[in-house]
């Protein structure tokens, strides 16, 4: 049996108008019964045109032309810069404002996380606003109820639960409505950027309560964020946005990299290309571990072992090149044969090179391997695979930063007592 | 061959249909209505010094100056009921009718980060104001019980028909609040008219003097303001004011219905742009 579909959107449109009746203060009765009488004089001197499109270039599309299905259980990622239409999409499908054109079927309850802490009030008290914000977010009392002190303890607020919430930090605040939020359980949930706020510990508690939450009860996520580690984590497809379109969906992995070489260009800085291949090498295959993937869930201090099985066409003197990225594409390491002084003369055929990372240990997050073929003397590339591999980690509370040093701890000796003599 | 569906299917599209008010959202979360009464009922008393004390301190303090003005001053005839009792029995309801309406007008401009942020049917915002207007009501009877005592007024069976007068007045506050509520979030003019509204509608109404005071060819005219009904009515079933006014009635809860029928299709057609506009 297939999965089931939770969302199915077709051509999903959103048009705002730009200028009058839009904005905080919403638009004044004098503004509309001055535009209808300029309109009724305009019309009655026959100066309007009958055809003309009075919306003009004063309406933009803030989403358009979406096409998008979302299986049961799933999570999909959604990036993009500002203004790109994730909102937007997330406030349709929670049906916050209505499309322009096109339609969207939802199956199953739909609950939606724009904000945290939305109708929390500052005179009402812990407990008060856990059963507010509970019910504006969908819950029902008993239900709330059966979940306060899960809630209460995922907060860590229980001493000031009976105070009120002006007399909170603006941390408590915050992890009280993360903590109310995690605990809806609605079939399909929609989350925007909420996780941009509250520390890294408490960013993580939250993500491993929606992992949870999805995996043990199949429910579906969808999931805004500018955090590309987070998305790459927990996504199992991402979609990205860019001016109001659905620009490009699939594998977290290659969506991903796609959208961070775009945003490179964007910001002027030369990024290498995708992958990479030549007249003189043709990369066949990634193996990871012996398999030809591009993906690996990684363990604890995991073997890595690498390997491009490649074609040479011509024979060429080589070196191999491999670089290691943290989350966010942060430059981790970068290692060459050529710069520990080997290189290879290869001969024409199918060819096998690689590297092994022993025990690798990893911060939890997505992480990037990039491995090249080199030339010789290192400045000219024969064939690259960018990534090459997406490695998911999983969280790993043994060391802290983005990855464990090979290390050896020197343990306390006593080398001469000062201890007085009794 | 089609699966059955598991899970209750939302469609988002672009219109509805012109007649539907979208009652089932509003029944499935009905609960919000408990939720945000309570939210305002208690955020009031909590911010508040006199706390219970606001609810009495107006129709009380009307009804003195109504006393002085109308009784004392200018003789109005109370149709033999003592002037505070006869002024206080109307002011109940009204006092109820005013502050909703004003409430539930401002209701969706008040909740307007809520609206921005999540879905629920936008209608549970006014009549939940109206809902906690209630509240209120129920304590401005103690002042009643107070007076009633005081010049020996008798409680008949008539006080049965409190239940269906307040409901009268309920839809017609809830009629005129999704009428102003939803105006109010394209047109922020409609706040500062509410005040005028309410002040014209109080003279409107027979709460500071007798409608027998108008010629009988304008009754059913005037009748056509619902709340002419409710504080007769009020009036019929705890002072013991005759004759019952059954006509105005009919026609005041008839002009309610349809005020209300007219108010929610109005707010249904306004409701899904309110996030953008807001």
């Amino acid at each position: 049996m297939s999965r089931a579909v939770a969302i199915e959107a077709e051509g999903l449109g959103k048009r705002y108008e730009l200028g009058r009746r839009r904005g905080a203060s919403g638009g004044s009765l004098r503004e509309a019964l001055t535009e209808g009488a300029r309109e009724a004089l305009r019309a009655f001197r026959g100066t309007l045109s009958p055809k003309r499109d009075r919306r003009g270039p004063s309406a933009i599309w803030a989403l358009k032309d979406v096409d998008l299905t979302v299986q049961r259980g799933e999570v999909l990622g959604i990036i993009g810069h500002n203004g790109a239409g994730k909102s937007t999409l997330l406030k349709i499908l929670s049906r916050i404002t209505t499309p322009t054109a096109g339609r969207a079927r939802i199956h199953g309850r739909v609950g939606s996380l724009l904000e945290v802490g939305t109708g929390f009030h500052r005179e009402l008290t812990g407990r008060e606003n856990i059963y507010l914000n509970g019910a504006i977010l969908g819950m029902t009392r008993s239900e709330i109820a059966a979940k306060f002190d899960e809630i209460v303890d995922f907060a860590g607020v229980e001493e000031f639960v009976d105070t009120p919430i002006k007399r909170y930090s603006s941390g408590m605040g915050l992890r009280l409505g993360f903590a109310v939020a995690a605990h809806i359980e609605p079939e399909v949930l929609l989350v925007d950027e909420v996780l941009a706020v509250g520390d890294l510990e408490f960013q993580r508690k939250c993500l491993g309560q929606m992992q949870r939450v999805t995996r043990e009860g199949g429910r579906t996520i969808l999931f805004v964020s500018h955090n590309l580690y987070a998305i790459q984590s927990i996504s199992d497809r991402v979609a990205w946005f860019h001016q109001g379109r659905l620009h490009r969906l699939g594998d977290p992995g290659k969506v991903i990299a796609a959208y961070r070489r775009a945003a490179d260009d964007d910001d002027g800085t030369h990024r290498e290309a995708e992958d990479l291949d030549s007249a003189e090498v043709q990369i066949d295959s990634v193996l990871v571990n012996g398999v030809a993937t591009r993906y690996l869930h990684l363990d604890h201090r995991q073997d890595l072992r690498l390997e491009l099985s490649f074609t040479v066409r011509k024979s060429v003197d080589i070196s191999l090149g491999a670089s290691l990225h943290g989350p966010g594409g942060v430059y981790l390491s970068g290692l060459s044969t050529m710069l520990e002084g080997r290189t290879y003369q290869l001969e024409p055929g199918h060819h096998r090179a690689g590297v092994v990372f022993p025990g690798l240990a990893l911060a939890a997050g997505a992480f990037t391997v990039n491995l090249t073929i080199m030339s010789g003397t290192g400045n000219h590339f024969y064939a690259r695979r960018v990534p090459a591999i997406t490695i998911a980690s999983e969280i790993l509370p043994t060391f802290d930063g983005l990855l464990e040093v090979q290390h050896d701890w020197i343990e306390p000796r006593l080398e001469a007592s000062t201890r007085p003599p009794r | 061959m089609t699966e059955p569906e598991l899970f209750r299917v939302t469609v988002v599209r672009p219109r509805r249909g012109l007649l539907d008010i979208g009652l089932g959202p509003l029944v499935e979360y009905r609960h919000l209505v408990a939720f945000f009464a309570w939210r305002d009922i208690s955020v009031r008393y909590k911010q508040t010094f006199l706390g219970v004390l606001w609810a009495l301190l107006q129709p009380v303090a009307t009804m003195v100056i109504f006393t002085i003005v109308f009784s004392k001053a200018a003789k109005i005839d109370s149709q033999g009921v003592p002037y505070p009792l006869f002024s206080y029995a109307a002011l109940i309801p009204w006092t109820f009718f005013a502050t909703s309406l004003d409430k539930a007008s401002n209701s969706l401009v008040g909740n307007a980060n809520l609206i921005q942020k999540v879905y629920f049917p936008r209608m549970i915002s006014p009549i939940s104001s109206v809902v906690s207007g209630l509240f209120d009501f129920a304590i401005t009877f103690l002042v009643l019980v107070l007076l009633m005592l005081y010049y020996g007024t008798p409680l008949t069976w008539r006080i049965v028909f409190l239940l269906p007068l307040t409901a009268l007045a309920f839809v017609t506050a809830l009629a005129v609040g999704l009428w102003l509520s939803a105006l109010n979030v394209r047109f922020r003019d409609v706040r500062y008219t509410i005040p005028f509204l309410t002040q014209i509608w109080l003279l409107a109404t027979p709460v500071a003097y007798p409608s027998t005071l108008l010629d009988e060819r304008w009754r059913v005219a005037y009748a056509l303001n619902p709340m002419v009904g409710v504080v007769e009515g009020f009036r019929w079933s705890l002072l013991g004011l005759e004759p019952a006014p059954s006509a105005s009635l009919a026609v005041s809860a008839v002009v309610a219905v349809i005020a209300l029928l007219s108010g929610a299709l109005f707010f249904a057609r306004l409701e899904r742009s309110f996030a953008d506009l807001i």
